[in-house]
């Protein structure tokens, strides 16, 4: 079967197959009542059929409302219009169908009561009446007849019943003769018939009459082979002689045929003519309910079909719309079936076509953003890994990305400030005094359009003076959301500071290998000058001599102490780390210094629970020496000298030492250089003081800051990493 | 213009009705009933008062034909494990037509079962002869145990679906037409053995 055929018998099979069916039952109740007599029987079983059929369609549209209401509620693409095109359908049918009704209602009730008139109606009941008036005749002359022959010979028909019944039925033309005795017995009988049979005896109502001597004669009718035949029973009751018996003669006179056809069309029309006569209300009735049912069942019909093919015709769109809403909400496999070759096919292709190429596209988007995302990623990687630090901002200097090197070197996390305005940075958080100088320095090479620049900056951090280089660069781009600078920082202060103290040391053993030499002949040449001419010369040339050798000497031992120091800091010593308790080593340290006689005080304030830390305990008592006679140095003015050594933690990672005095502070130019070899503002020492109490300190993994106003007291801060369980605890030399 | 009422009325009308099953009271009622033995045979004799309505009596003037439905049901009654129950034995059913036919008006009946046809001049007669049920041979008196008890249940209506198709609806819905004896009931009394 064409599958175009399949879908309509799919889709209105049923329902044409159900109206098919309650139409033929409504047609054949129809023409039953145009009596067609024959399916009388099956009128009640068709009419409840019909009922049901009907009550079925009704079903099915109130279900089909209720799914199309349900619909309505639950915005359905499409449904407004089914809606819409079925109500406009069912005006459009239901106004010319009920005008129709209407007007067949008034054709029927008019039509049947125009069957009926009274000239009709007169002339059947006078054609009846002649009729029967001429069968009262023809009865009225037989029952005389018959008993006049009754009368003529009674007597005969008792003695010689049976000659008598064959010559009275000669004489009357007779059909049959029969004589009975009043209790019923056949006594005689002739038949112009077969005399086998035997007649058919009056009924028992018949013989009481009989017995009450009342002469009967009718009309009666009785079956006949092709038709109901008539005729007249005339039964004449009488006596014998003697009256010692009743008898009964009947006679049967047959009715001509013709006038029994002619009495027979004329009754059988004056029946029908009655029946329907009386049927006429009913028929009406009827005929309305066929009808209505008609109508009902058209218009329920074209309802339904109307529904269906608004809702084929609405399939499309809401095929559509079902996608167009897959597709709002990001899915873009979704592919539409296509069921129509028509308009709306091809619109669902196109659709079809416009996801896949959208879908296409994105996909493509997508890769492109994943590649972008890995590359990204990978670049973070690079820069997160990178050993400089590294700042990007975008063209309106705006910070974008920072890594972990950057935020270590300039102590602060970046990512908080992500997005927000380089100078608004500058100008709002006033809590990153050095970061805000930094950026300031920067500025101006970021504003000309140098493409790339290179600055050496030293940066106070909190830990200390840092030495970055700093290189810029401008990213190039033609679209200025995407373009925008980077900066990045290496950290050399401990390359700097390596090549400073490789520089320093090499001057010192030149120094020491230069001087030390020389010094001893000069020494000694000093001493024997003052012996040979000692003895020679007297008065004040002696004292002179004296004096003279005596500066000499000492001079020469004060610069053999100068160059030990340089040799001493010069060569390193390997420097062997073992687990020490810092606020032990400080107090045995601190007792050589509270000295009660003393001019200053030396006070500790140690932590409880010091934690341990790895340190070569010689190197660490030179370098506490170092600072507490540099702190004795630094107060030799002062009234009330104190110095004060303090441990504490500042975190689980780093052990802080700070020494501390009230002496009149550091000039903030010196802070530079402090810890300079040579760098020294005393009129006596080395200078490699605290030089070599930084070298210390870096041994050690640590970091050494000062924090000093000038006219203030002085803090030497130093940071010591803690033992952590991983912290290798044996004896071990490490790298200087 | 007559009046016709609108197809959803009818059709309730007609359930309502149909629902009902409201009946013309003594239109059809028994005013003998009795078993008689004779010849080996249990028939039964009756006699049925026909109080026909008006509207029923215009019909059949109308040539109207009316089918009138006899049923005589003959059970036994069984003691089942304490329970009575009843059981058919024999149940007869036929239909009596009655009509008026010819210029003369004649009244016939005819009977379905017997196809036996009796013309009577006045309705009267008709319904008389009708209602006159005489020695109506049931069941072989063999048949039946004299241990046992027996009873019949008899009943005369007019059948309405057998009425011309228009009428069908008038008959569902109007009272007149629901004619019914309903169920009579005796019980019968077995003659002795020997």
């Amino acid at each position: 079967m064409h599958s175009g055929s399949w879908t309509f018998l799919k889709q209105y099979g049923w329902i044409t197959l159900i109206s098919s069916v309650l139409m033929i039952s409504l047609v054949i109740m129809s023409q039953i009542l145009q009596n067609a007599s024959s399916f009388a029987d099956t009128y009640s079983s068709l009419l409840f059929f019909t009922l049901a059929g009907i009550g079925v369609v009704l079903f099915v549209l109130f279900k089909t409302l209720w799914t199309l209401r349900k619909q309505y509620k639950r915005k359905t693409p499409g449904i407004k219009i089914t809606l819409r095109l079925t109500l406009a359908s069912t005006l459009m049918i239901g106004i010319p169908t009920a005008i129709i009704f209407y007007f067949s209602l008034m054709f029927i009730q008019q039509g049947i009561n125009q069957w009926f008139d009274v000239k009709t109606e007169t002339a059947l009941a006078n054609a009846s009446a002649l009729v029967r008036m001429s069968l009262d005749n023809s009865t009225r002359d037989r029952l005389k007849l018959t008993q006049a022959m009754v009368n003529e010979k009674g007597i005969l028909l008792a003695t010689s019943p049976v000659i008598e019944v064959n010559r009275l039925r000669s004489l009357l033309d007779a059909q049959e003769v029969a004589l009975y005795h009043s209790n019923q017995q056949l006594i005689a009988f002739s038949s112009e018939e077969d005399m086998n049979i035997l007649p058919e005896a009056p009924g028992a109502n018949l013989f009481q009459q009989i017995r009450q001597k009342k002469t009967y004669a009718a009309v009666e009718t009785r079956a006949g082979l092709t038709s109901d035949d008539q005729f007249i029973r005339v039964i004449i009751p009488f006596s014998d002689l003697d009256f010692s018996g009743t008898y009964a003669l009947q006679v049967i006179f047959l009715i001509p045929q013709s006038m029994t056809v002619l009495a027979e069309s004329v009754t059988a029309a004056s029946a029908q003519y009655k029946e329907l006569s009386y049927l006429k209300g009913p028929l009406i009735t009827s005929f309305t309910l066929i009808l209505s049912m008609v109508f009902l069942l058209t218009l329920v019909t074209a309802i339904l079909f109307t529904i269906k093919a608004v809702q084929n015709f609405t399939k499309p769109i809401q095929t559509l719309a079902r996608g167009t809403r897959a597709v709002s909400k990001g899915d873009y496999s979704v592919k539409m079936p296509i069921k129509e070759s028509d308009e709306f096919g091809d619109l669902t292709q196109s659709f079809n076509d416009m996801i896949q190429r959208i879908s296409q596209a994105r996909n493509e988007i997508k890769l492109g953003h994943q590649q972008t995302e890995v590359q990204k990623l990978y670049l973070q990687a690079i820069i997160k890994n990178l050993t400089s630090g590294v700042l990007t901002l975008d063209m309106n200097l705006r910070i974008r990305t920072s890594n972990d090197v950057a935020n270590q070197i300039f102590n602060t996390e970046f990512s908080n400030y992500t997005g927000q305005h380089f100078d608004h940075l500058l100008y709002q958080d006033k809590s990153l005094p050095r970061l805000v100088e930094f950026f300031s320095h920067i500025s101006p090479l970021l504003k000309q359009d140098a493409k790339s620049w290179s600055l050496q900056y030293e940066f106070s951090s909190q830990y200390g003076q840092k030495i970055l280089m700093i290189h810029g660069s401008t990213l190039p781009s033609m679209d200025k959301k995407i373009g925008g600078y980077v900066i990045v920082i290496d950290d050399i202060t401990e390359l700097v500071q390596a090549q400073l103290n490789a520089a320093w040391s090499d001057v010192a053993r030149r120094l020491a290998h230069e001087i030390k030499n020389p010094l001893t002949p000069i020494q000694l040449s000093a001493e024997r000058l003052n012996f040979k001419l000692d003895s020679e010369l007297e008065g004040e040339n002696r004292a002179l001599l004296e004096r003279m050798t005596h500066t000499i000497i000492e001079q020469v031992a004060t610069m053999k102490n100068l160059v030990q120091a340089f040799s001493d800091y010069a060569n390193t010593p390997e420097v062997l780390l073992e687990e020490t308790n810092l606020n032990r080593l400080i107090t045995d340290i601190a007792v050589m210094y509270q000295d009660p006689v003393a001019k200053w005080t030396l006070t500790l304030d140690l932590m409880d629970h010091c934690p341990m830390v790895l340190a070569d305990k010689a190197r660490l008592r030179q370098l506490f020496h170092n600072l507490i006679k540099n702190a004795i140095e630094a107060t030799e003015n002062t009234i009330l000298p104190n110095i004060q050594i303090k441990t504490y933690c500042d975190d689980q990672e780093n052990f802080m030492v700070q020494v501390s005095d009230n002496g009149p502070g550091i000039a903030e130019e010196a802070q530079k250089w402090i810890f300079e070899p040579y760098a020294t503002d005393k009129p006596k020492g080395s200078g490699l003081g605290l030089a070599i109490v930084r070298k210390i300190v870096e041994e050690h993994h640590g970091h050494i800051s000062l924090n000093s106003t000038p006219d203030s007291d002085t803090c030497f801060i130093i940071r010591f990493p803690c033992m952590t369980p991983s912290t290798n605890t044996t004896n071990t030399n490490t790298d200087t | 213009m007559p009046f016709s009422p609108p197809p959803l009325l009818a059709l309730c009308l007609f359930l309502l009705s149909y629902s009902n099953f409201a009946f013309s009271k003594n239109a059809i009622h028994f005013s003998y009933l009795k078993e008689v033995f004779q010849n080996e045979q249990l028939a039964l004799n009756a006699v049925v008062d026909f109080k026909l309505p008006e509207q029923v009596l215009d019909a059949i003037q109308h040539d109207i034909p009316i089918l009138f439905k006899t049923e005589i049901v003959l059970f036994e009654k069984r003691d089942f494990f304490g329970f009575q129950i009843e059981q058919t034995q024999k149940k007869i059913e036929y239909y009596t037509e009655l009509y008026a036919y010819g210029v003369n008006r004649y009244y016939v009946l005819y009977n379905h079962r017997n196809h036996k046809r009796q013309t009577f001049p006045t309705l009267k007669n008709a319904l008389q002869t009708l209602g006159t049920l005489q020695a109506l041979p049931v069941v072989n008196q063999s048949v039946l145990d004299p241990e046992k008890h027996y009873f019949f249940k008899i009943r005369i209506s007019l059948d309405k679906w057998k009425l011309p198709p228009p009428l069908f609806i008038e008959a569902l819905i109007e009272t007149y037409w629901q004619l019914d004896s309903d169920w009579q009931e005796i019980t019968i009394q077995l003659p002795k053995s020997g």
